[in-house]
């Protein structure tokens, strides 16, 4: 084919499309139910001119231009997404939104079934694990990790009820201050039994001093 | 010979001078950008990890001697779509920052990036399980009984019918562009409408609700944004300030985190389809969540300018309620302008950390 030939085709193609954009906005048009498509942009375009018109009447350019040319970038960006907003607000655009995931979905679920069954019977031939097998695995890691952090919970609240039923440190403070006493009479006792006895085996010692010359004064009589 | 002078005057030739000097910068600045481009370093307040369950951490900031108040405040953000690094920007543009410098115990519940072995994750589960431990783990590591509970977007609903099912340890609640009222829930409410949106059919085919249409959906509320982001860019790359944190938003605003499947479809049906917490028809765990059994101080702050959650879809929390101290604030801007920026640190957080300091005593 020559190279002519092909420019003729790409000129008649591109033809054929512009008549059949033309001849779209032609059915647009012609539906009473249609909003008027310039009614529609007229805000925008008229906000546009109009910022335009404004920098123009401060006179010749200055090295403002620039700031000039921002706020008009800001201002036109701003009206565009007002116009965005209000038409995506719209009961229209969300069914039309609606429609297109719903077919989205239409096509993309067969391929990702189709693709999901033929890649998990190409993994088990290969001998690997297949994704779905992976995330099985994870999420029962994830079931273990749980049950242990129940656990760890278990723990913490037995460790709390026991903490909560053990002594303050002012109980054990006034208890061992009670011992200390407790310890102190215990001594005054022991030496208190210890004079007792002391005391009772001076007695002994001296009961048996006076018994023992009678003893031995008996058989020489 | 006439004395020639070039038609300029000195404050025109000045003004000229100004520009060129900025245009230079501009472009150098931009050049950077492109040929070596610097990692923004989000997240640079200290902080240790707390506990871990699946994916969900708990972190707590700061150091124990900056810590003024005798009630800990936990964080609880969105599930899904986003990150959290938005609360810890970076140095000087940061809420934690903010929050830890205000003298707070402070704690965020990072609920991590979910994969298909999460997809089986419910809404029940998040409330009944997840958040009871964390704030379990937070009362025992502050040695508290109560806490402050600081729900932002999602969180917010999430943290809601925590506080209706567990009220003992929540002595504050701070709805922060939270939705609570999915009737009045905007944008989301007419495209997530159960006559357009097939939850089911979405759910079966992908097995959770994957990041890149998360993207997709955010960027369609305002589709003019990237390119207004970018003129801005633009018009401030001689500012080093303003690159800095064009940057750190920038990853913040790029890296969306995909929904479990069952959280999503439980997500969208009960909350958006069926507006069920605010008709107090929503059981979770076994227990139906009714909102009038939140008696604690409450605090709701909404942004004008916020098509995630309209400023009437978060304050119907404030007339949900039982309690008596409550307070509703609204301010200019978007669902971000309240959480970072110049006028969040400006009028947002000033606000929020001063209301909870006043009720932080315990008993």
């Amino acid at each position: 084919m020559s190279t002519e030939q092909s420019n003729q085709d790409l000129m008649s193609m591109w033809k054929r499309s512009m008549d059949q954009a033309m001849e779209a906005w032609r059915n647009l048009s012609s539906q009473p139910q249609v909003p008027d498509a310039f009614q529609f942009w007229r805000p925008f375009f008229g906000q546009g001119t109009d910022l335009w018109t404004q920098m123009l009447k401060q006179g010749a350019a200055s090295p403002d231009v620039l700031a000039q040319w921002k706020r008009f970038m800001d201002d036109s960006i701003e009206a565009w997404s007002k116009i965005l907003g209000k038409a995506m607000e719209t009961e229209g655009f969300a069914a039309a939104m609606g429609r297109f995931l719903d077919q989205y979905l239409n096509t993309v679920g067969p391929i990702r079934k189709g693709l999901q069954s033929s890649n998990e019977e190409f993994l088990r031939t290969m001998n690997l694990p297949s994704r779905k097998q992976v995330t099985d695995l994870a999420s029962q890691v994830i079931s273990l990790e749980a049950r242990l952090d129940d656990l760890e919970e278990q723990g913490e609240k037995i460790g709390d009820s026991l903490a909560a039923n053990l002594p303050t440190r002012k109980q054990v403070t006034e208890l061992a201050g009670q011992v200390v006493s407790l310890d102190e009479r215990l001594r005054m006792l022991q030496k208190r039994v210890e004079d007792l006895v002391g005391s009772i085996s001076r007695l002994e010692n001296a009961v048996r001093q006076m018994g023992a010359p009678k003893a031995t004064a008996a058989p020489s009589g | 010979m006439t004395d020639w002078t070039f038609p300029l005057s000195a404050e025109l030739a000045k003004t000229l001078q100004a520009e060129t000097i900025k245009n230079l910068q501009r472009f150098s600045k931009g050049m950077e950008l492109v040929y070596s481009p610097k990692e923004p370093g989000v997240g640079q307040t200290p902080k240790e990890l707390i506990h871990k369950k699946n994916k969900s951490t708990l972190y707590r900031y700061g150091n124990a001697a900056d810590r003024r108040h005798a009630l800990p405040v936990l964080m609880v953000p969105n599930l899904g779509i986003s990150r959290p690094t938005i609360f810890d920007l970076y140095p000087g543009s940061s809420f934690i920052e903010h929050m830890v410098q205000q003298g707070f115990d402070f704690y965020l519940l990072d609920w991590g990036v979910f994969g298909d072995e999460d997809n089986g994750l419910t809404v029940d589960e998040c409330v009944t399980h997840i958040l009871p431990r964390m704030v379990q783990k937070v009362l025992r590591t502050s040695r508290t009984r109560e806490l402050t509970l600081l729900g932002y977007c999602m969180g917010a609903p999430l943290g809601a019918c925590y506080a209706a099912l567990y009220p003992e340890p929540v002595k504050n609640f701070v709805n922060m562009a939270g939705p609570i009222d999915y009737q009045r829930g905007g944008f989301f409410t007419t495209w997530l409408a159960k006559r357009h949106f097939d939850v089911d059919k979405l759910v079966d085919t992908f097995g959770s609700m994957p990041a890149e249409m998360i993207r997709m959906g955010f960027k369609l509320l305002k589709p003019t944004m990237e390119l207004s982001t970018f003129s801005n860019l633009w018009w401030n790359l001689w500012d080093d300030k303003y690159v800095t944190g064009f940057l750190a938003m920038n990853k913040w605003a790029n890296e969306y985190a995909p929904f479990p499947g069952e959280f999503f479809r439980q997500w969208v049906k009960d909350f958006y389809q069926e507006n069920k917490l605010i008709k107090n028809e929503l059981t979770l765990g076994g227990r139906p969540v009714r909102l009038a059994t939140i008696r604690c101080p409450l605090l709701v702050v909404g942004a004008k300018q916020d098509y995630i959650c309209p400023p009437e879809c978060c304050r119907a929390l404030a007339d949900a309620v039982s309690s008596s101290d409550k307070e509703y604030f609204e301010l200019p801007g978007g669902h971000i302008s309240l959480i970072a920026g110049r006028g969040a640190a400006r009028n947002v957080w000033p606000k929020v950390s001063t209301w909870i300091a006043q009720r932080s005593q315990e008993g």
